[in-house]
């Protein structure tokens, strides 16, 4: 079990407000890029898909690489990364 | 394929009708999330599509690989979830589920078949019931071993428990025997031991000895005489520290006081001619050394009373501290007691000084002690108490023993007398 990084803490730390995509854990500029160009520019649009799809990890992760191609890892850290953050101010 | 192209034109609601036919969770069907709805319905429903390998074939071919052992069996257990997806997403999920959980039973069996010695070794010491350790040992011999184990171990203890004890009633026993063996190494002891046995060899050397010579071997400084007590009585308490024995002789004492038990009394009484300390048990008038001590600081035991006589008259010159009389002596705190006891012993230890021919007569006997160096303690205990009366006689002695002179003088007196009577009568 890794640790957690310095950009998953930052982000669960604090409500996301306006937030760009890539302050998201796990999304970089690529897969942010990619998400942009998805129509999912802002955090908050990615927290949306994330609770439409009812928090399922795997239809989420399956979502993130389907759009953005990212990898199970990208994906698990976004992942974990929304679903602290929920957890802690939803 | 008709099913695939019905996924891809029906609407929304119908899809999600349709996955919650499929006993999919219920979740809405969205334009951004249509496409992974699907995947996962054509995986629940089992249909492959050859699409998906083409979309995502590295990625198959990982998890292929991830998988290398897979038993044969475990394919057709997850026939329903097919291997390869259609699409690289969806059927890959369910594809690693799959996966995951024949991964899962290879590890859980190899993990299993890990862990049973582990919990057996942890049981182990917990106690755990035989019952249950043998319904899983029976197919594996590592857990019978493990139980054969079981009761190797408890006899261990058995005997550590036992050991235990003994050791305590040994330590008991020897502090019975004397208490002070305390903290001497085992070299110290064989040395201790060793000079033991030498002083035995002595004190039968002593008895082939003339029995006069004990008296030579008196101590004329520090002695005193106690003519109300009975030596017996004093016996417990005395303790001679004159003898120059270096300071390990206290402690081989308990472990030579077997052999000197063996010794007879008498030779035990000879023993001093090792040391220069009177024996108060050859003696009728009960002198013994001056280094009276409490009963605490007697090295004689209460665990061992009727050797309290023979410890006694052998601590004399074993048990006693070396540079004690050089420490009593020139310390300022000693002065006091030893005025004390000159002040109640001076005419005694004057007449015992009188009695003895010379104080260096004991120099001759101390040089027959292994030590060797006892007559030098005698003389720095008091060499400026010789009196003038002292020296006068132990002149007179040199003289007699020199000269003859008593029979000498016994005829000049005579010769005196018979002049005398001679003027009287004339």
């Amino acid at each position: 079990m890794s640790g957690t990084t310095q950009k998953y803490r930052n982000f669960v730390a604090e409500p996301m407000g306006n937030k760009s995509v890539t302050e998201l854990a796990g999304i970089g500029e690529t897969l942010g890029g990619r998400l942009t160009e998805a129509g999912f520019d802002k955090a908050y649009t990615v927290l949306g898909q994330y609770l439409v799809l009812k928090k399922d990890e795997e239809l989420f992760k399956d979502w993130m690489k389907d759009v953005c191609h990212a990898s199970s890892k990208q994906a698990s850290d976004c992942y974990n990364c929304l679903n602290d953050w929920c957890e802690e101010f939803l | 394929m008709a099913d695939l192209d019905d996924f891809d034109t029906m609407s929304d609601a119908d899809l999600r009708a349709k996955m919650i036919s499929q006993g999919l969770p219920n979740i809405p069907v969205t334009n951004s999330s249509r496409k992974v709805l699907v995947k996962r319905l054509r995986a629940s429903l089992g249909g492959q599509t050859t699409p998906a390998v083409a979309a995502s074939p590295k990625k198959s071919n990982k998890r292929e690989t991830l998988v290398p052992a897979a038993p044969s069996a475990a394919a057709p257990a997850a026939a329903s979830i097919p291997v390869d997806k259609p699409d690289g997403v969806k059927p890959g999920s369910a594809a690693t589920k799959g996966r995951r959980t024949i991964a899962s039973t290879m590890n859980d069996n190899k993990a299993a078949e890990r862990r049973r010695p582990e919990e057996l070794v942890a049981k182990k010491p917990a106690g755990a019931a035989p019952t249950q350790t043998q319904r899983r040992i029976s197919s594996s011999s590592e857990r019978r071993e493990v139980v054969l184990e079981r009761p190797v171990k408890k006899p261990e203890r058995i005997v550590e428990e036992v050991a235990v004890p003994k050791r305590t009633n040994y330590h008991e026993n020897t502090l019975e025997v004397n208490s002070m063996i305390v903290l001497e190494s085992d070299e110290e002891e064989d040395e201790q031991l060793a000079r033991a046995a030498d002083l035995v060899e002595l004190q039968y050397k002593a008895k082939e000895q003339p029995k006069p010579r004990s008296k030579l071997t008196t101590t004329t400084t520090n002695t005193y005489e106690y003519t109300g007590k009975s030596a017996a009585q004093m016996a417990p308490q005395v303790y001679s520290s004159k003898a120059m024995d270096p300071p390990r002789r206290q402690a081989y004492e308990s472990s030579a006081a077997t052999a000197f038990n063996m010794v007879p009394s008498s030779a035990v009484s000879r023993t001093q001619t090792s040391s220069s300390s009177y024996d108060y048990l050859s003696n009728p008038t009960g002198r013994y050394s001056s280094f009276v001590r409490s009963p605490t600081q007697s090295y004689v035991t209460a665990a061992a009373p009727a050797l309290a006589p023979v410890f006694a008259s052998n601590s004399g010159h074993r048990r006693s501290p070396p540079r004690q009389p050089f420490a009593n002596e020139l310390s300022d705190e000693n002065e006091a007691d030893d005025g004390q006891y000159e002040s109640t012993f001076a005419r005694n230890l004057a007449r015992q000084r009188s009695d003895r021919n010379s104080p260096y007569s004991r120099r001759t006997i101390a040089s027959t002690d292994t030590m060797g160096y006892e007559f030098q303690a005698r003389r720095s205990l008091r060499p400026e108490e010789v009196s003038v009366s002292v020296a006068f006689r132990r002149w007179l002695t040199s003289l007699n023993g020199a000269y003859n002179l008593k029979s000498k003088m016994f005829i000049l007196l005579v010769v005196i007398l018979l002049i005398g009577v001679y003027l009287v009568f004339h």
